[in-house]
């Protein structure tokens, strides 16, 4: 593709059509904003340059996100920090990925986004404050559990079943697709 | 799934919690990405650095080049200073006589990479002669004296300015913002970045101070130069200027500089020059059909900027054939039969040209064109064959689209239909063009594709397996065209 004069564009098309998935699948890896955007305008400069590896166009995002996933780990390193995702929930979480792809081919990753909206929007208050709290301000269960004076594993417990909600909840619609 | 109100808090025994699994951490991912954070920069920096990168190597081609001086630089600022002076010399002398034995003509073409700045935009009935004898519209115009027997072209200078040139003429560019015309009629066009733009004759310098001007070189002792909009400096040539041979001329002023002087006088009108082409995009929306979103099942649309249709999608490489450019392609669908005879697929998008309303004004009748590319699987004879591309200019509004649409024959202010025969070869994409006049009483365009079905489709089979429209795209435009006047002066 490098050879190609219009090859820049072509790809900038292309990209730009996964550009929210890469960003929120670096920041299911990485919770610092600034470096999932550095990790991801790195993942871009390696795709292009190695483009031509890339047999099947139909595999781009899934190939990207390989791409995002080792730029991840290297910037881990670099920081000489411990990669926080075990390799099989990295394992779960392309399978998620690609069942999104699968069962949504005609949406955008924008439009695929809103089911993970829809459910976070039927969350309990009460889960929705402590998952804005950790995962979207940055702030330490420890931070949290002084901010709304309830005991750390209360807090724990909350993130949990936030979590397992919102992952049930979009799993079934998921699912529901198919039915 | 348990989304109560009210989560119960943790008691002595219940179990430590467990860390996210993938799903889990997918929708954090998605949810931190979407949580009042600003828009991602990621691939625009990234695009930014890939373009720097592309233009670095270009450079480099052109700085490869000159690589004898880098081998002898290298080799001055290397060890063994003495041995690397000796072989230095020897290599010196060796480019000094390639350069002084090779041809005349790769010598221009070293002249040619330094000054190409300048390259052919357009050309009416052009007849080059001599050394530019195999100049065509897309070349890049080369070092020395031109000649222009006839016709007219439209010249684009790296800096921006444009100018239209009249044959017969003489003329020769001296870099990317100037040009020698030693005979022949031209008028350039100079935006703001451009200012500064020269043309030389054998007897005045013009140079522009953003504007459009007009400049006639009928012989080596004459020159005419007419100002249509700004302001030009005409200077005599000769080695000194002074107050009397320098002057400033504005809008509608003109000129005629000859044995006698300068000379001012009313501008000609624009018409007696050759006029640089115009035009404006009115692209639809999506028009590489790459973007999914943009698009919906149903009618005629009655609202800017989607694709709509009966039946078709968006898809990217399938069944053999790839997109002309980009991630994706139209792909048309079969509408569904009912009882009767299997129905043409249609898609549709309304195209506002408002934004082109002025441009339309100040130019009074203009072209609309419009073109796309074709592509279908092999078929037999109940596989469609044939594609067309159809465009009208409607006064009104988007709303009574559908409305204007069905009685277009009478009240479109401007159509134009063309139909293709595609071959059936998945790897050729084929290319429709079709052009009309348009008024300035247009307000917008409805543009179809179609894939038609051929007749007697029997009930069962799909008259359209494989077949597919991309890069679809329309412009507004006043073509380059010679000066239909005499001049006044």
């Amino acid at each position: 593709m490098s050879q190609n004069p219009d090859s820049l564009y072509i790809f900038e098309v292309l990209a730009k059509q996964h550009e929210a998935m890469l960003l929120a699948y670096i920041l299911s890896l990485v919770s610092d904003h600034k470096l999932a955007e550095d990790i991801a305008q790195q993942s871009f400069l390696i795709a292009y340059r190695k483009i031509n590896s890339l047999k099947d166009p139909e595999a781009f995002p899934a190939w990207l996100r390989g791409i995002a996933r080792l730029e991840a780990m290297s910037a881990m390193r670099r920081r000489n920090r411990e990669f926080p995702v075990e390799p099989v929930v990295l394992q779960q979480l392309d399978e998620a990925y690609r069942r999104f792809e699968e069962q949504r081919p005609t949406e955008t990753w924008e439009e695929r986004f809103q089911v993970v909206e829809e459910c976070y929007a039927r969350l309990p208050e009460a889960l929705q404050t402590v998952c804005r709290l950790h995962y979207f301000e940055g702030q330490k269960a420890w931070q949290i559990a002084e901010g709304l004076t309830i005991n750390l594993p209360a807090v724990l417990k909350r993130l949990e079943r936030a979590r397992t909600a919102l992952r049930d909840c979009v799993r079934s619609k998921l699912v529901s697709d198919t039915q | 799934m348990n989304m109560d109100d009210s989560p119960p808090e943790p008691t002595p025994d219940s179990p430590p919690p467990q860390p996210p699994d993938g799903w889990e951490i997918l929708c954090i991912g998605i949810m931190r990405g979407r949580f009042g954070r600003r828009r991602s920069e990621a691939l625009k920096k990234a695009m930014m650095q890939l373009s720097a990168e592309q233009a670095w190597i270009e450079g480099r081609a052109e700085a490869a080049r000159m690589s004898w001086w880098k081998r002898i630089s290298e080799v001055f600022t290397g060890p063994g200073m003495r041995l690397a002076f000796a072989a230095a010399m020897v290599l010196l002398l060796g480019v000094l006589m390639w350069e002084m034995f090779r041809s005349p003509n790769q010598a221009n073409q070293a002249v040619v990479i330094e000054v190409s700045g300048c390259r052919i935009a357009d050309a009416v009935n052009a007849h080059w002669s001599g050394s530019a004898a195999k100049l065509k519209t897309g070349d890049r115009l080369p070092a020395g004296i031109l000649r222009l027997d006839s016709g007219v072209v439209e010249l684009a200078f790296a800096s921006g300015a444009k100018a239209a040139v009249e044959g017969p003429a003489e003329l020769s560019l001296i870099d990317r913002n100037s040009l020698e015309l030693k005979r022949g009629k031209l008028s350039a066009e100079v935006p703001k970045p451009a200012i500064g733009f020269t043309v030389r004759t054998p007897n005045a310098t013009v140079t522009d101070l953003g504007t459009r001007f007009g400049l006639n070189t009928k012989t080596p002792a004459s020159s005419e130069v007419d100002v249509f909009e700004g302001k030009v400096r005409v200077t005599e040539a000769g080695d000194v200027k002074t107050s009397d041979n320098e002057w400033n001329l504005t809008r509608n002023m003109a000129m005629v500089l000859d044995a006698r002087g300068g000379v001012t006088t009313t501008a000609a009108a624009e018409t007696a020059f050759p006029q640089p082409g115009h035009s404006i995009q009115i692209r639809p929306v999506n028009c590489g059909f790459d973007a999914p979103g943009s698009s919906r099942i149903g009618g005629l649309p009655t609202a800017f900027g989607f694709w709509s249709g009966p039946a078709f999608g968006m898809t990217g490489a399938v069944a053999g054939v790839r997109p002309a450019q980009g991630a994706g392609m139209l792909r048309f669908l079969a509408p569904p039969r009912q009882g009767g005879p299997a129905q043409d697929s249609v898609v549709w998008q309304v195209v506002d040209f408002r934004p082109a309303k002025e441009f339309m004004a100040a130019y009074g009748k203009t072209d609309l064109k419009a073109w796309v590319q074709f592509n279908r699987v092999p078929g037999d004879a109940h596989t469609a064959s044939k594609f067309r591309l159809t465009m009208a200019a409607f006064h009104g509004e988007p709303a009574d689209a559908a409305a204007l649409w069905a009685s277009r024959k009478q009240t479109a202010l401007a159509y134009a239909e063309k139909e293709l025969v595609a071959d059936n070869d998945p790897r050729t994409w084929e290319r429709v063009d079709l052009a009309t006049t348009v008024s300035s009483d247009a307000d917008f365009g409805v543009v179809e594709i179609r894939a038609i079905a051929p007749a007697d489709v029997p009930p069962g089979i799909d008259p359209f397996p494989g077949h597919f429209a991309d890069l679809i795209d329309a412009k507004i435009c006043l073509p380059l065209r010679p000066s239909t006047l005499t001049n006044a002066h």
